[in-house]
């Protein structure tokens, strides 16, 4: 039997919802939603593999929009707020559904996982989740890494120099703040890459990142290992591509393990299904119907009436899946070994919200498959990519071409007729501020002012977030996208010229530091290009 | 990735006054009480469980003051401040100076935005609006060479009141820079600002780019079709191509390059030959390139086939700087 190393990445990331402005926010559940679904159930399954001292190596990357979420107080209470009214719902499905007995034991099954969570996030870890993952990174079987700033799409951004190099720096120090160390890898928003951006990332310090398979298929040297070995760009940063396979086998909507019929069925829910009356205290406004949370039916099949769910099913599936999973690696690895000088690493980076979101049991099959490559009887090592850097082989010298992960495996999924209008705006704040910056260097400037400059570095980050236009595109959360866009590049705009004309009102760039207090420690003198350093 | 519904889908249209006037008037009506807590009032939160974390509130001092503040500030009074810094500062792309900016799409496109600036001799004027807006984009396959040494390059007509159109490309796993401005009757192009470089990647969907390199042209179906109903050959057609721009229907946004005239057989004749001679002229300067030949050894002058002219380098008596 063939050896090879499997190196699993989970990359977490939200955009920053957080509106202190509003008693609730609606879109502050895609944090919650998150929370309850897919952190706290992953930190589960790194616990129960801790505690089963299961051999394996998993990296996490966080974003730093996610770090500052998770760390936010206001954020943390708002969340319990929303978990109580969870447990309150599924107390009430409890009593709703006593004459319906297989519904009831879902509903006692929600009951328990709502208290179960509440149990780890509250009591366990006294609302900070990313002290978990600091525990487990600290046992050498979590590789923590992280990515840009607030997630911007970098080779879009990249007509400024700066911007890119402002995304990286200011992700990979936000990073710091919480963990003390410095992160190994980078995670590329939507893998987005372009010829040049390893400069960036190995000025920060960063040794490896991630592209998309034909990043590197495409490189300007055909790679000798194909995707199963990194390639060093010209200044000595790793590349590891994603295994074209072992992504399809579970993102993919047809062939992937989440569509089995087993499995819990996302957009069956509640919210939408029962009587206004009775649900409408766990809707938007009370009036609009959206996910609670609660589902009863599986996917069952694809034109048939949705039939209920059965949990241990579900379960069951999940360790056959995860079998299969490690048996297609093995069989790779077995064929990949037969022309390579060293033992192929396969690189199967995902969402980590794919894992309990949008696939429920997603969790689960993660355990199986990390403890299944654990067992030591399938030739398969599981590995972080620094791991496999440290080992000292001499890596292939190319340049990986540029890509992303995103639909067509290009850029076009953020730059189209729904989101276009978008990057001049972003280019002209970032040009803006960065000639604002060349004109102060040398210059002193008062404690206010300082303020207001770091606030505008702010906003402009919080603008170049990739999420607005691929929300945009998507077509799910539109208006709010639109809204998050040009209120931060207005509120860029506001402090702009607040500091130009000397004329800072400390009210309003007090309220600003309030609503958008992301990044504490930014420093707006590093918002400038390399001549002038 | 996203979660769920927002609350701004809304099929009601707000216009940023009424927005404003409505806020105001809320504000008045409903301004909070100073006595609580408006965030969270005191039975928002009955839980036990939270109870024991939260027993007395913590986020109040967190929600109202600033980093380094001592300034107090209610969720609504937040909200407000908010509404008018978006109502008086929204964003706009008035610039002084005329920009031409490319982005890399894909293989096959590229985005261009522009800004002519507020010259009104560019802009204003009508006799110039007479004369077609162009984007004219240049193939750099030697991105270190300078934009005079660029041979090749073909016209795409802009609509005066966009600022922005995505173009295909004719090949792929190369790089382009561009220029914009207006086209006379005697093709000479008076520019008013030139473009970054960019370099679009070869396309994925080609089995082995690493070996087809040498070719460096797409397989002969994906040929793209450059339209042209082109009349009068270059001054020097052994030299240069050049295009006259196609202008903009309903048919063809943002893609204009490719229109083409099928009806008639004789401009379908013409697009054919330009297309011949387009490809076989980057053939040839690649088969330069492979035999390593030094492209400037083979440079045009600049105003061969259409004078450039460098308006923004000029003073206003058109004198260069």
């Amino acid at each position: 039997m063939e050896k090879g190393f499997l190196s699993i990445i989970l990359h977490a990331h939200l955009p920053y919802v957080r509106h202190p402005e509003h008693d609730s926010f609606f879109e502050e559940n895609w944090l919650f939603e998150a929370i309850t679904e897919c952190y706290i159930p992953l930190i589960g399954v790194l616990d129960r593999l801790q505690r089963d001292k299961v051999n394996y190596r998993l990296t996490l990357s966080l974003s730093p929009t996610l770090i500052a979420m998770l760390r936010d107080e206001l954020l943390q209470y708002r969340y319990l707020k929303h978990l109580h009214k969870l447990l309150e719902l599924a107390e009430k499905e409890i009593l709703r559904t006593r004459n319906q007995p297989e519904y009831q034991q879902l509903a006692r099954l929600y009951r328990r996982f709502f208290l179960h969570t509440l149990n780890t996030y509250h009591d366990q870890y006294s609302c900070d989740l990313l002290s978990a993952f600091k525990k487990h990174r600290e046992t050498g079987k979590l590789e923590l890494i992280t990515c840009a700033a607030t997630h911007g799409f970098l080779p879009l951004l990249s007509v400024s120099e700066t911007a890119v190099r402002n995304q990286v720096n200011v992700g990979i120090e936000t990073f710091k703040a919480y963990f003390d160390f410095s992160p190994a890898g980078f995670w590329l928003p939507e893998c987005g890459y372009y010829p040049g951006l390893e400069q960036a990332l190995g000025d920060a310090g960063i040794r490896y990142f991630f592209a998309d398979t034909h990043s590197i298929t495409h490189a300007s040297e055909a790679p000798r290992h194909g995707v199963y070995a990194p390639l060093a760009c010209n200044n000595g940063v790793a590349v590891f591509a994603r295994d074209p396979d072992s992504s399809r086998q579970v993102w993919s909507s047809q062939e992937g393990y989440p569509g089995d019929f087993d499995y819990r069925e996302y957009y069956s829910d509640i919210g939408f299904e029962l009587d206004m009356d009775y649900i409408a205290p766990y809707l938007l406004e009370g009036k609009i119907r959206t996910h609670t949370g609660i589902k009863y039916r599986r996917v069952t099949g694809k034109d048939s009436a949705k039939e209920i769910y059965r949990p241990k099913a579900a379960l069951q599936k999940t360790r056959q899946h995860a079998q299969d999973f490690i048996n297609k690696r093995q069989r790779q690895i077995n064929t990949l070994s037969a022309t390579m000088d060293r033992p192929p690493v396969i690189v199967a980076p995902y969402d980590a919200e794919l894992f309990g979101h949008w696939w429920f049991e997603g969790p689960y099959w993660l355990e199986h498959v990390l403890r299944l490559a654990g067992e030591n009887t399938n030739g398969i090592e599981t590995m972080s990519c620094r791991d496999y850097l440290d080992q000292g082989l001499s890596l292939q010298t190319a340049t990986p071409s540029a890509s992303t992960w995103g639909d067509q495996g290009y850029s076009s999924y953020w730059i189209n007729e729904a989101n276009d209008w978008i990057w001049p705006f972003l280019h002209k704040a970032s040009a803006q501020m960065e000639k604002f910056v060349c004109e102060l260097q040398g210059l002193s400037v008062t404690p206010l002012q300082e303020r207001a400059l770091n606030q505008a570095v702010r906003s402009i980050l919080l603008a170049q977030a990739s999420d607005w236009p691929f929300i945009m595109k998507s077509g799910t959360t539109i208006a709010y996208a639109n809204k998050r866009i040009t209120d931060h590049l207005a509120r860029f705009n506001y402090l702009h010229d607040s500091v130009r004309s000397g004329k800072i009102d400390e009210r309003y760039l007090t309220a600003l530091e309030i609503m958008d207090n992301i990044f504490p420690d930014l420093d707006f003198r590093n918002y400038r290009p390399n001549p002038c350093r | 990735m996203t979660f769920s519904r927002s609350r701004y889908d809304t099929q009601i249209k707000l216009s940023p006054e009424e927005l404003f006037e409505i806020s105001q008037e809320i504000s008045r009506k409903f301004a909070p009480n100073a006595s609580t807590d408006p965030a969270f009032p005191p039975d928002a939160f009955p839980s036990r469980h939270t109870q024991r974390k939260f027993g007395k509130n913590p986020i109040n001092s967190l929600l109202h003051a600033g980093h380094r503040s001592c300034i107090r500030l209610s969720p609504q009074e937040m909200f407000e401040i908010s509404q008018e810094i978006s109502r008086k500062y929204a964003p706009n792309m008035s610039t002084a100076t005329p920009e031409l900016v490319l982005l890399p799409v894909d293989p096959c496109h590229l985005y261009a935005y522009w800004n002519l600036g507020d010259d009104k001799n560019i802009t204003g004027l009508k006799e110039e609006s007479a004369n077609p807006l162009i984007l004219r984009i240049y193939w750099r396959p030697d991105e270190n060479a300078a934009l005079n040494n660029a041979k090749i390059w073909f016209d795409v007509a802009l609509d005066t009141f966009q600022s922005r159109q995505k173009v295909r490309l004719p090949i792929d796993g190369t790089a382009y820079s561009a220029v914009i401005g207006r086209l006379y009757p005697d093709n000479s192009l008076r520019v008013f600002a030139d473009s970054n470089l960019i370099h679009v990647p070869f396309d994925k969907m080609r089995a082995s780019p690493i070996q087809q390199r040498k070719a460096k042209l797409p397989a002969a179906e994906s040929i793209p079709r450059p339209a042209l109903q082109n009349h009068t050959p270059p001054v020097n057609a052994t030299e240069t191509l050049y295009y006259e721009p196609v202008l903009p229907d309903a048919g063809t946004a943002g893609d204009i390059f490719y229109k083409k005239d099928f009806d008639n057989e004789l401009s379908a004749k013409k697009d054919r030959d330009n297309e011949i001679l387009f490809f076989s002229k980057m053939k040839s300067l690649l088969s330069e390139q492979a035999s390593e030949k030094a492209i400037n050894e083979h440079a045009i002058p600049k105003t061969n086939a259409s004078e450039i002219i460098y308006c923004h380098n000029k003073n206003a008596s058109g004198q260069e700087k």
